[in-house]
């Protein structure tokens, strides 16, 4: 059985195609402003570099302490160390101390202590002798200066032994350095528990920012589908209405409820893929000429670009909101009797 | 109603949170404080402003708050850290709601930090709680000990706060710099015409005279800065005059044209014909007037003798005669010891000491007055053979002197003893380590010198020099004399940074995307978003028309006319679509508004918030209206395109031919 012709009245499914379109069109092109917002994200994005990873474990109180073992397969890519606060006196001030194990050179420029000083960077503290208090008490010498850029310049260096003596927690580490970590690596720390940190942050803060956009702009497809559902709702309303007559012939003459659905909702289909075709090429041409145009009225250019896969998700939504449009007017003739509907005045009556 | 309600609601939410999205720029300000930022910067994130513009503000009471910006993300959320002077922030920044701290723990601490409550909720934490951070642009790693949240209804709830010096590190922002710097003014206005002015405005600086002693009828050049700190170019005029005890009398009006931002230096020669004091004064008018002034002194002619007073016995010496700015006077005609001399170009005169005792020294040039002084000739075997260097006398050349401008002081030594050396003058200032100024003087035997010394940089105020026994004081003055903070405010910052407030920093900036773009593609949405809604509304008229059209057709038929047709409908269509609308739009504000306190919407690190501001509800609603007043106006010209026997007859003017239903029945 062929495709009965229902839907023959072209200016009305003209019409509605175009609504359609102007919808589609619109979901488009506010896919292409994400994207093109992610797309200059990721070239600012892309201009800064980071190979480094701050691994740590977190807990209710923050970064935890874990064994070595825990991190069993990445030591060669690894530099595990202890930062703990302490009270250094007799300067009565809380300070940050740290140690770093690097034995196998992850860090950029190698930090290292000797076994009985404690080194200050810029803090300006006089050296001389110290006490440090943190779980325990330890009286040291502040020896000398370090320098780096990787650490905090107002962090104490201390040998391994004394952070752990200050944190009563001996043979743990409550932070590690990895370097050049592949995305298995960082998978499989993420895996024991761990969170791994890009060591410059600019990178997943711009990352997940065009994130956010993106799924921000996402939700016009909400408005978009909307409106399309209503043009398919007004329009296979209208034409059940027309052809109310015809329809309960073919019911009494045998046509199951279930395909009288089927030839409604596959001309609502019909005319939404044929609007949201004529939308996405609308879209894409709206796309770079706004992005022309603004090019050459501003000074930096804002590139609009349009993605498959936001093309594709468009057309689907955009089928799937005609369909649902048109679900209730064809529902409702589906369900009338044939009665009713033949008592309709038909066209030629 | 209903899908005019809904067709409106949904253009509400649409239009605000796009209107949510533009003004992201908050999320960054924090609240609705100004802000300055370097003007020129490509992304507010990289603003730096000089850090000393925070005293410049705070020296003429206007409260200011730097911040730094770093960003970091832990546990897969993103968010900014805002470096903070907590004494400070804790005047300019928004007020807590809601604070609370962790036992025995202070946000003042060097590796303290304060979260807000919606980062908190995000990051699924509880203070205390310690927090590794990483660097924003270079690898660097830090923790920071959270030690209490707080809530202040902003977007800074979504932040954390931590030491200004824990931001900078993080951030690699250089000690003298500054993200942004918040202010809090009484008069918000004024602080932006100092900084960031739209118009033209001028102020002067740096007054300087090229002599502050001169002779009468001699020429001084007068020397003037002058500084456009606004934004767009313009002239204004600067007034040079004089004050002394008769009066104030004009010297010259210029006129100086300036582009935005830029500054010149004028110079004008004058000479004064009556001996004096002077002031000299430049002022400049316009809103921000400003006057400078600085004195010189306008001498008589005078000649000075630059030679011993003590020679020794049958000793041949030199002596020169210059007029009182140093110049050497030529052909003078000196008489010693009975003997007459004529001083050459360079002033000098060659006289031999042949007789013990005091003897007369007279000068005559032509227009100088007279000179007359006393040299003595002594027997040098009446003194010690040693070197016996002594300061006879101390005096500042000025009382008072511009910032600036240096001090100079004349020592008057004599050496006792008949052996030369050279003797260590030490000269201090205020009697401070650190301003103690060391100069060699080479004394020959029994040798009387003048001794002049210069100090530079002297701050302003009152400063006592000392030499040995002697002392004086020389007050150092601003070169503003009026509102000098405030000049020394614009001089320095006036036009280099922008000062804003939240709505209008560019958000996409951080892409370098220009704002214009942006605010063209988001009012493009919007409108489309329009067009949208009316679109739905006129498609369910015309379907209910479409359903009516049998009682159109049957109107048509017993002669109404079309604008019958139009008055008939329109009411009905205004009345369901404006009574639609006014659903739509309370609910559509009412539920954007709750979406944005979800937290569905993310900007940057922030939660998106929107500003129901009038303009953006009157924009609004004025929207709905017009969308209404059109949808419904269009569906009653679909009613009266109906043809009345169309409609009577429900004849279409395209139907499926008779035999094509037959051969869809057939098979």
């Amino acid at each position: 059985m062929r495709q009965l012709p229902l839907f023959k009245f072209g200016s009305r499914a003209k019409t509605t195609s175009w609504g359609i379109a102007l919808c589609t069109m619109f979901i488009v092109a506010s896919f292409s402003i994400a994207n093109g917002l992610g797309t200059s994200m990721d070239k600012l994005s892309a201009s800064f570099e980071s190979d480094y990873y701050l691994i740590s474990k977190p807990s209710s109180i923050g970064a935890d302490y874990f064994e070595p073992g825990e991190v069993a397969g990445l030591e060669e890519k690894l530099a595990m160390g202890v930062v703990t606060s302490a009270r250094i006196f007799p300067f009565d001030e809380m300070v940050m101390v740290f140690s770093i194990a690097d034995p196998y050179q992850v860090l950029p420029v190698p930090i290292g202590q000797s076994v009985d000083t404690v080194l200050e960077s810029k803090l300006g503290y006089p050296l001389g002798p110290i006490e440090l208090v943190g779980v325990t008490s330890l009286n040291l010498t502040l020896g000398g200066l370090y320098s780096s850029s990787l650490f905090p310049s107002d962090w104490l260096l201390a040998q391994q032994n004394v952070t752990w003596v200050l944190t009563d927690q001996n043979g743990r580490y409550n932070f590690a350095i990895g370097g050049f970590l592949g995305s298995s690596e960082v998978n499989l720390l993420e895996e024991r528990g761990f969170t791994v940190q890009a060591m410059v942050g600019i990178i997943d803060f711009l990352e997940s920012g065009v994130d956010e956009i993106r799924s921000d702009m996402s939700w016009v497809l909400l408005p978009s589908a909307f409106v399309i559902a209503v043009l398919a709702y007004s329009f296979v309303g209208a034409e059940v209405s027309d052809r109310r007559h015809e329809i309960g012939i073919l019911k009494t003459i045998g046509a199951g409820r279930l395909r009288i659905l089927s030839y409604l909702l596959s001309d609502a289909f019909l005319i939404s893929a044929w609007g949201g075709l004529l939308g996405i090429a609308f879209g894409i041409l709206l796309s770079y000429a706004v992005s022309t145009a603004a090019s050459s009225v501003f000074t930096s250019v804002f590139i609009m670009r349009a993605d498959e896969a936001l093309i594709i998700v468009a057309f689907l939504a955009t089928l799937a909101a005609g369909i649902l449009g048109a679900l209730l007017p064809a529902f409702r003739m589906t369900m009338s009797s044939p009665v009713s509907d033949l008592k309709e005045v038909g066209p030629s009556s | 109603m209903a899908v005019v309600a809904l067709a409106i609601l949904v253009f509400t939410v649409t239009a605000a949170v796009l209107s949510g999205l533009q003004g992201g720029a908050k999320a960054f300000t924090g609240d609705p404080a100004l802000v300055i930022y370097s003007r020129g910067a490509p992304t507010i994130f990289s603003s730096q402003v000089d850090s000393g513009l925070v005293a410049a503000l705070e020296s003429v009471e206007i409260l200011a708050s730097p911040e730094i910006f770093a960003f970091c993300s832990y546990g897969g959320e993103s968010f900014v850290v805002r470096g903070v002077n907590h004494s400070k922030f804790g005047f300019v920044g928004p007020n807590y709601l809601e604070v609370e701290y962790a036992d025995n723990l202070s946000k003042y601490d060097r590796n303290s930090a304060m979260i807000g409550s919606g980062l908190m909720n995000r990051l699924g934490i509880e203070v205390p709680f310690t927090l590794p951070l990483v660097g924003s642009y270079s690898t660097r790693m830090d923790f920071v000990s959270v030690v209490g949240w707080f809530k202040t209804g902003t977007t800074m709830d979504d932040e954390l706060l931590v030491n200004l010096d824990r931001a900078r590190f993080l951030s690699g922002t250089p000690s003298s710099m500054v993200s942004i710097i918040r202010v809090k003014s009484d008069n918000p206005e004024s602080v932006r015409q100092y900084l960031s002015p739209e118009d033209a405005r001028f102020t002067i600086y740096n007054l300087h005279c090229s002599k502050s002693s001169l002779t009468v009828g001699e020429n001084f050049t007068v020397e003037v800065s002058v500084r456009n700190w606004g934004r767009t170019s313009g002239s204004t005029q600067v007034s040079l005059s004089f004050r002394n005890a008769s009066g104030s009398f004009p010297l010259d009006n210029v006129t100086v044209s300036l582009n935005a931002t830029s500054a010149t230096t004028i110079s004008r020669h004058f000479a004064l014909n009556e001996t004096g004091d002077y002031t000299i004064v430049a002022s400049v008018g316009g809103g921000f007037s400003v006057t400078l002034e600085t004195e010189i002194e306008v001498l008589s002619w005078t000649m000075d003798y630059v030679g011993p007073s003590r020679v020794m016995l049958d000793e041949e010496f030199n002596v020169t005669l210059v007029r009182y700015d140093g110049a050497p006077v030529a052909n003078a005609t000196v008489t010693f010891m009975n003997q007459t001399y004529v001083s050459n170009a360079d002033g000098r005169i060659t006289l031999v000491s042949n007789t013990l005792g005091t003897h007369n020294f007279s000068a005559a040039a032509e227009g100088f007055p007279g000179l007359f002084i006393f040299i003595e000739v002594v027997d040098p075997a009446s003194f010690l053979n040693e070197f016996v260097p002594v300061v006879n006398w101390f005096w500042l050349t000025s009382n008072s002197v511009k910032e600036s401008d240096p001090v100079v002081g004349v020592v008057k030594l004599a050496n006792e003893g008949t052996l030369g050396g050279t003797y260590e003058l030490a000269v201090y200032v205020d009697i401070q380590p650190r301003q103690l100024f060391l100069y060699d003087v080479v004394l020959g035997p029994l040798e009387n010198k003048q001794f002049t010394f210069t100090i530079e940089d002297l701050s302003v105020g009152t400063h006592y020099v000392h030499i040995e026994m002697f002392s004086d004081q020389v007050i150092v003055e601003p070169w503003y004399a009026s509102n000098p903070d405030y000049v020394e405010l614009v001089v320095r910052y006036g036009g280099a940074t922008q000062l804003s407030d939240p709505g209008s920093v560019p958000i996409y900036q951080a892409a370098k995307i220009s704002q214009g773009n942006v605010e063209l593609a988001l009012f493009s949405i919007g409108a489309i978003a329009a067009v949208l809604a009316g679109l739905s509304i006129v498609a369910v008229f015309s379907k209910e028309i479409h359903e009516s059209r049998k009682r159109l057709g049957i109107l048509k038929t017993i002669g109404a006319g079309r604008l019958d047709i139009v008055r008939l409908i329109s009411p009905q269509a205004l009345g369901k679509g404006l009574a639609g609308a006014s659903v739509g739009l309370l609910v559509g504000l009412f539920v954007a508004d709750q979406l944005s306190r979800t937290g569905v919407f993310m900007l940057f690190g922030h939660e998106l918030r929107i500003d129901w501001n009038e303009e953006l509800l009157l924009l609004i609603l004025v929207s709905a209206v017009v969308i209404s007043v059109a949808s419904a106006l269009a569906s009653a010209i679909v009613a009266v395109r109906e043809t009345a026997i169309g409609s009577i007859r429900s004849v279409q003017t395209e139907q499926p031919r008779p035999s094509e239903i037959e051969e869809v029945l057939a098979e």
